[in-house]
């Protein structure tokens, strides 16, 4: 068992608070992701899981135990850094066992274990070379080996991929999905991109100006979000929003009034939003049709970007809105087109005037059992 | 010593068709450096050579005349060019430990953050920018000087009496003032090595269990290794001749007890006027200097490549 679970954590710098109080609960063997943009604080919440920043206030619990002023070495974490931080003067089998090292283990047994790891890793044949021989994708795999000799309780990733090429960073995604999945250990990974985001968590934290904006699983942040912050962040290309008017308030759906007069009932609970309201219409690019038999709305085709599967058109409708809509690699529009756009409510989301999600009133089929949100519910802070 | 440093990489070139091309145009652009090099290096240097041939002492230059290895037989059996040596040999590895050891240790204090951290920077280099005849003088008459000196009146004010520094530890004294000038370079160049060491690198090795101890031995030394290395390898050539710091202080003195190899060359052809012999003990003394520059030369050099 290895659980995290942070109160009400706070982080304050002589004048500005970086963490405004974050409650997490991280289960067993959990992969969890922070995301968030550049600054929202999802690194200083890492460091100070691990230890390396000290908690202003709040309580950090490992495994039930308050952990606060327990030195990093002692937390029973490893932390995998963003430049990896291997030790260049030393081998790759001393980089590993450099906390056995330390630990004053012998040196027949720290090298067992290296190689142990190296192993795990298909890092045998490099166990005598110096970091600077290495590939990026190879110091990579030597930074998790570091870790692993340590046989942590959890695993911290700060950003770890964000220094490979694409290529390799897809192929280091598959490998730390792997794993996680032979380990079965509970990681905590920082990032800010949304696809290691998506792919990696069980559970993803998105974090805005150190304050939690949504807990949940992938698909329910995606289906889901909790408010516009949330909607535009996850998703990519962006989710379109636009100004709309609540026209008429039922238990089945409610009817919106977009800028062009149109009109489309997205299927979410009454309540919150009464009739003449303004609110916001959010659909992703993946959801948004050009139809010509259906059309919700026209727009003008500002730029077509041919990807080769997908097309994206940016189109500027009426209202001066420009939305994203995705669609097939042979889709013929071009710029300067005026094409129709189909609308399908069931797929919009509607955002209060605050920004707060309307619910709806159904789950998607996808996050309806074992979705985390329920288990832990946050302060809305809009 | 510097002059086989920039003459050798010249004969290394390889006689290969391109590079030959590429000589015979670039050798107008470099001429002049080279020129300039020539005329300040080599034409001294084989003057030295020539006179160290010579008899030719100036109180009596007439009798000048070629004596073939006399001077070297003569200095080489003169107790006093050994103890010179020795002295020599004291002074920069006394003086190297102090700084690079100090050099460190205060290198990683100005890395932490504390506050009046760029002012003490400053302070902590200033000694640097004085010359060295001045902080010699300041030394002397200011610091350790047995009656007016900062030091005796302290030691005096704690009923220890005073102590005659240039009198009865001379050697010490040039030893702590050369040091208080080289400090300063130690620190700056150890300081900015130990600015470009990743921070990652550190809160790695706390996270692996290392206290400051570890820290230090195992992440900071090694990070620094290649800064020590050049930091050596200047201060060596500087403090082979050291001069102006024994001339203002102790002349040599008491006896010979301070007088290094520049010194020494100094008395033979200033004060007893045998440039013949004085050239000859310079010869010596750059044969010296080039050995060690050699081998330093190697070892930065290694460290360089790791």
């Amino acid at each position: 068992m290895s659980t995290v679970t942070l109160r009400d954590i706070h982080k304050r710098y002589t004048d500005v608070e970086i963490i405004k109080g974050v409650d997490l609960e991280i289960d067993d063997r959990e992969f969890v992701v922070f995301v968030g943009p550049s600054g929202c604080g999802k690194s200083t919440l890492l460091r100070m899981i691990a230890g390396l920043e000290e908690i202003s206030a709040g309580d950090l619990l490992i495994d039930g135990e308050k952990v606060n002023d327990v030195p990093p070495d002692k937390r029973g974490l490893a932390m995998v850094f963003q430049t990896y931080a291997l030790y260049p003067h030393m081998t790759v089998a001393e980089n590993m066992a450099f906390s056995l090292r330390l630990a004053g283990i012998s040196k027949q047994q720290r090298y067992e274990k290296a190689r142990d790891v190296a192993r795990i890793l298909q890092l045998e044949a490099l166990l005598n070379r110096k970091p600077k021989e290495l590939s990026g994708g190879q110091r990579q795999r030597v930074a998790i080996g570091r870790a692993l000799v340590r046989n942590p309780k959890v695993f911290l990733f700060d950003e770890p991929l964000s220094n490979l090429d694409a290529a390799l960073r897809v192929q280091m995604r598959i490998e730390l999905a792997g794993l996680h999945d032979s380990l079965q250990s509970t990681m905590i990974y920082v990032t800010h991109d949304q696809v290691e985001a998506m792919t990696l968590a069980d559970k993803i934290v998105v974090l805005q100006g150190g304050i939690v904006e949504q807990v949940g699983s992938p698909l329910e942040l995606y289906h889901h979000p909790r408010n516009l912050f949330v909607a535009g962040f996850i998703g990519s290309p962006r989710m379109n929003f636009l100004a709309v008017t609540v026209s008429s308030v039922n238990d089945s759906g409610t009817i919106v009034k977009l800028p062009s007069d149109a009109r489309v009932t997205i299927p979410v609970e009454p309540g919150s939003i009464s009739v003449g309201d303004s609110a916001t219409l959010g659909i992703r690019p993946e959801h948004l049709r050009v139809d010509q038999t259906n059309a919700t709305i026209m727009g003008d085709v500002l730029v077509v970007e041919r990807l080769g599967g997908e097309t994206y058109l940016y189109v500027k409708v009426a209202g001066g809105e420009t939305l994203t809509v995705q669609t097939d690699g042979d889709n013929m529009s071009q710029m300067h087109d005026r094409i129709p756009i189909h609308i399908n409510g069931n797929l919009c989301h509607l955002f209060d005037a605050n920004g707060a999600a309307i619910p709806k009133t159904y789950r998607h089929h996808l996050t309806q059992n074992g979705s985390h949100e329920q288990q832990h519910p946050h302060k809305l802070n809009y | 010593m510097s002059s086989s440093v920039v003459v050798r990489p010249e004969h290394k070139t390889p006689p290969s068709r391109p590079q030959t091309t590429r000589q015979v145009s670039t050798l107008p652009l470099v001429a002049p450096s080279v020129i300039a090099l020539l005329l300040w290096m080599i034409v001294p240097l084989v003057m030295t050579i020539w006179f160290s041939f010579q008899r030719y002492n100036l109180l009596n230059p007439d009798a000048q005349k070629f004596i073939g290895i006399d001077n070297f037989t003569f200095i080489l059996s003169d107790p006093g060019f050994w103890i010179s040596i020795g002295t020599t040999i004291i002074l920069v590895v006394a003086v190297l430990v102090i700084t690079i050891g100090l050099g460190t240790l205060l290198a990683v204090l100005f890395d932490q953050d504390f506050w009046g951290q760029g002012i003490a920077r400053v302070l902590a280099i200033s000694p640097f920018f004085v010359m060295p005849t001045v902080s010699a003088l300041i030394w002397k008459n200011m610091l350790m000087h047995p009656v007016n000196g900062l030091f005796a009146q302290i030691t005096r004010g704690l009923g220890l009496g005073a102590i005659d520094w240039f009198a009865d530890f001379p050697l010490l004294a040039i030893i702590i003032i050369v040091s208080w000038e080289w400090l300063p370079f130690a620190l700056l160049i150890l300081l900015t090595a130990i600015q470009s060491l990743d921070h990652e690198q550190l809160e790695a090795a706390r996270m692996d269990g290392a206290n400051p101890i570890a820290l230090f031995r195992f992440v900071m030394l090694p990070h620094l290794s290649r800064a020590i290395a050049v930091v050596a390898m200047i201060e060596t050539i500087f403090f082979l001749t050291i001069f102006a710091e024994i001339f203002v202080t102790t002349g040599g003195g008491p006896g010979l007890a301070t007088t290094n190899l520049a010194y020494y060359i100094f008395l033979k052809a200033l004060l007893e006027f045998d440039v013949g012999g004085a050239s000859a003990g310079g010869l010596i003394a750059v044969i010296l200097a080039n050995i060690v520059a050699i081998f330093l030369m190697r070892s930065v050099a290694r460290n360089l490549d790791t």
